[in-house]
Formats: C-alpha cells, sequence, structure tokens
C-alpha cells in the first residue's frame, strides 16, 4: 500500500479524493496547507505522489512545490497540482516543475485517476469491499 | 450483510418495485441497505455514492443537493445528511427522516468536529456522525453499525454534553440584559468608553457591568471575559436585538 499526500485547505475536497483513493487500496494522509504537508514527510516516509491545491494559507503551493523540488530526497516525488487559475496552470506546466495539473472545476474521477496513474494504479473502478 | 429495519412488508414491498431481488434465507428475508445521500456539494456527494455503491449490502436509492428534491422521496433505512453549522438542520434532519420513512435513521456527515454538532446531531435524533476526516472504512462501518441498530453517540457523550449545555444556559440566564448588552458590544471589540455612549450609560456603569460579568464568567480579565463567553456560547445572539432591550 503506497501512500498519498493530499494538501488542500478545503475539508470537502480531501474527503472526496479521499473516498476515490482509499478504495484503490491506498493509504490517503492529509494536511491543509503547505507547512503541514512538510511536517508529514519524514525521511522514512515518503508518499507515493503528492497532490496539493495552490491557495492555501501558511505556507502556499507554489511554495510547497518549490520546497519539495529544492530538496534531494523530495524532489522526484510526483506532484499534481490543482488550481482554479488557467494561467497558474499553463506557468507550472511550462515549468516542468510538476507531473500534472487539474484545473478547477475538475471532475474527481478524472483527478483521481491522474492521481492513481503517478501512484501505480491504473483505475478506481476495482472496489476495495469492507 | 445487515438486516433492514423496515417491517418485512414494507421492505418488500420498496424491494419489489426497486427490482431488488432478496436474499433467499430461511429465517429471514434480507435486503440491502438503502442509503439517501443529501448534500448540496454534488462532488462529494457523488463521491460519497460511487464508493457506498459498490460495496456489499448496500444500495443508494437516492442522492440529492436537498430535501426540496423530489427524487428524495424514496423509502431509505439510513439517510446521510451533509451538516454546516448555522444550517437549518433541524428542519432539513426532520424532513430527511419524514421523507426517508419512520425507521429511516440518520447519520451527520460534517467537517465541524467541535460538540456542538453532536449536540445538533442529538437534538436532530442522529445515530451518528461522520466527520470528514474519517476514513473510507470507518464511514462504512458507522452505516453498517447504525442500519444494525447501532447508536454511534454514547449515552456517556450525550449526558456529558447536555450536561455542559444545561450549565451555559443556566449562566446564560444569571445575566441581566444589560451585561448581555455589554458583553456583545465587548465581543465586537467596542471599548468601554463606546459602550457606554451607545447604550447611554456612564464610563463607571460599563465599568461595574464587566466586573459583575468578570464574576459570573469566573473570568479574571476582560479577555478572559470573552473567551469564557464565547466557550460557553454566550456570544450567539444577535447583538443589535440584546442593545435594543438593554
Amino acid at each position: 500500500m503506497s501512500t498519498i499526500l493530499v494538501v488542500d485547505d478545503d475539508a470537502d475536497t480531501r474527503f472526496m479524493l479521499r473516498l476515490l483513493l482509499e478504495p484503490a487500496g491506498h493509504e490517503v494522509v492529509e494536511a491543509g496547507d503547505g507547512e503541514a504537508a512538510l511536517n508529514f514527510i519524514k525521511p522514512n516516509s515518503l508518499p507515493a505522489v503528492i497532490t496539493t491545491d495552490l491557495c492555501m494559507p501558511i505556507l502556499n503551493g507554489e511554495g510547497l512545490i518549490a520546497r519539495l523540488r529544492s530538496e534531494p530526497r523530495t524532489a522526484s516525488i510526483p506532484i499534481v497540482v490543482v488550481t482554479a487559475s488557467p494561467d497558474a496552470a499553463r506557468a507550472l506546466e511550462a515549468s516542468d516543475l510538476v507531473d500534472a495539473v487539474v484545473i478547477k472545476p475538475f471532475d474527481p474521477h478524472v483527478l483521481a485517476d491522474r492521481i492513481l496513474a503517478l501512484a501505480g494504479t491504473t483505475s478506481t473502478v476495482t472496489p476495495q469491499r469492507v | 450483510m445487515s438486516s433492514v429495519g423496515a417491517p418485512l412488508y414494507e421492505a418488500v414491498d420498496s424491494g419489489a418495485r426497486l427490482g431488488w431481488t432478496p436474499t433467499i434465507d430461511p429465517q429471514i428475508t434480507v435486503y440491502p441497505i438503502r442509503i439517501l445521500i443529501i448534500d448540496d456539494l454534488r462532488a462529494v456527494a457523488d463521491a460519497v455514492e460511487a464508493v457506498l455503491s459498490r460495496q456489499p449490502g448496500m444500495v443508494v436509492v437516492g442522492n440529492v443537493a436537498s430535501m426540496t428534491d423530489n427524487s428524495a422521496r424514496v423509502a431509505a433505512d439510513i439517510v446521510i445528511l451533509e451538516f454546516r453549522h448555522g444550517d437549518e438542520f433541524a428542519a432539513d434532519a426532520l424532513r430527511a427522516i419524514l421523507q426517508a420513512g419512520p425507521t429511516a435513521k440518520l447519520i451527520f456527515l460534517t467537517s465541524d468536529e467541535g460538540d456542538q454538532v453532536i449536540l445538533a446531531a442529538i437534538d436532530a435524533g442522529a445515530s451518528a456522525v461522520v466527520y470528514l476526516s474519517s476514513t473510507t472504512i470507518e464511514m462504512i462501518q458507522t452505516i453498517r453499525a447504525v442500519a444494525d441498530g447501532g447508536s454511534l453517540i454514547s449515552p456517556r457523550t450525550i449526558s456529558t454534553l447536555l450536561s455542559g449545555r444545561r450549565k451555559s444556559e443556566a449562566l446564560r440566564d444569571s445575566l441581566t440584559r444589560r451585561e448581555t448588552a455589554v458583553l456583545s458590544l465587548m465581543s465586537s471589540g467596542t471599548s468601554n468608553r463606546n459602550i457606554a455612549a451607545k447604550l447611554g450609560i456612564s464610563y463607571v456603569t460599563v465599568r461595574c457591568h464587566v466586573r459583575s460579568l468578570s464574576v459570573k464568567l469566573a473570568a479574571h480579565s476582560q479577555l478572559e471575559v470573552l473567551v469564557r463567553a464565547q466557550q460557553l456560547e454566550l456570544l450567539d445572539h444577535d447583538a443589535s436585538t440584546m442593545v435594543d432591550c438593554a
């Protein structure tokens, strides 16, 4: 089971992604801002994928991405960005700092599938029965 | 698989209408847990439906933004109602239960992990509260437990919270109208001199009311008065009403 770190200040979005990602067999860890996300990342527990919003308190998405890419141990973690700004999306895609950009409003399944593909899981279709 | 709480004839009737085939058992007839989701955030509601509709023994019979939606008029065993503090939750919850059937059980879905949500859930007759920080497995287990007749709000929690609310209400009742008005203006950041001007009383009298508030709320400073008042939820009233009734 790999870990996916969901960074977003909106609890509804975090919950929605958790519901879509956990049934595919991943552990989902949540952070409400970039600083909390960095606190989660320990030397021996790197997430398989990080998905992050851009507009967040304390440390925003751009700040988080910059910090992650500047650290050798986190530099290669796949990052999926969710943003409402097409300009920010274009800039990030051009920067090559992130692995995927999804523009709000988004289809939750499309976002989940992007994340799962980067985590090495192909689809959310296979349910985990509880 | 959980047994349905509704009387058998109702379950057979609604099951047949919706085309479900009951599990054949020599002792009992078992139908899936029928779930109605009420959440105006459609992406969240759809994600909940996607997960629940794939669980054995569960079927989502409705997924609506509000109880005003006609498609919410469907028999259900479990109603999952998204709760946000300040919503007309009690009215919504009551409508949800009445429309879903007399045996429907209510689960609150909320991001608010404060005691007020538990109290609201108790008031609305809900059987459980699922927080948005819950895992998928926790949510599913809660639904199964409630469908099996359980309540995930323990009697001890209910007792503690209701006792706390009674104390808070008693304290609120002990405040005079003028103290309440002063407290309200303090909470909006008004200085004592401006409170005096607004209420048409002297500065010394305002200080007197503040001292009285400090004693009643067991506070040692004006800031602590506000903190205690907030903790005891004494600041929920409309400020203008408080001033007018002074």
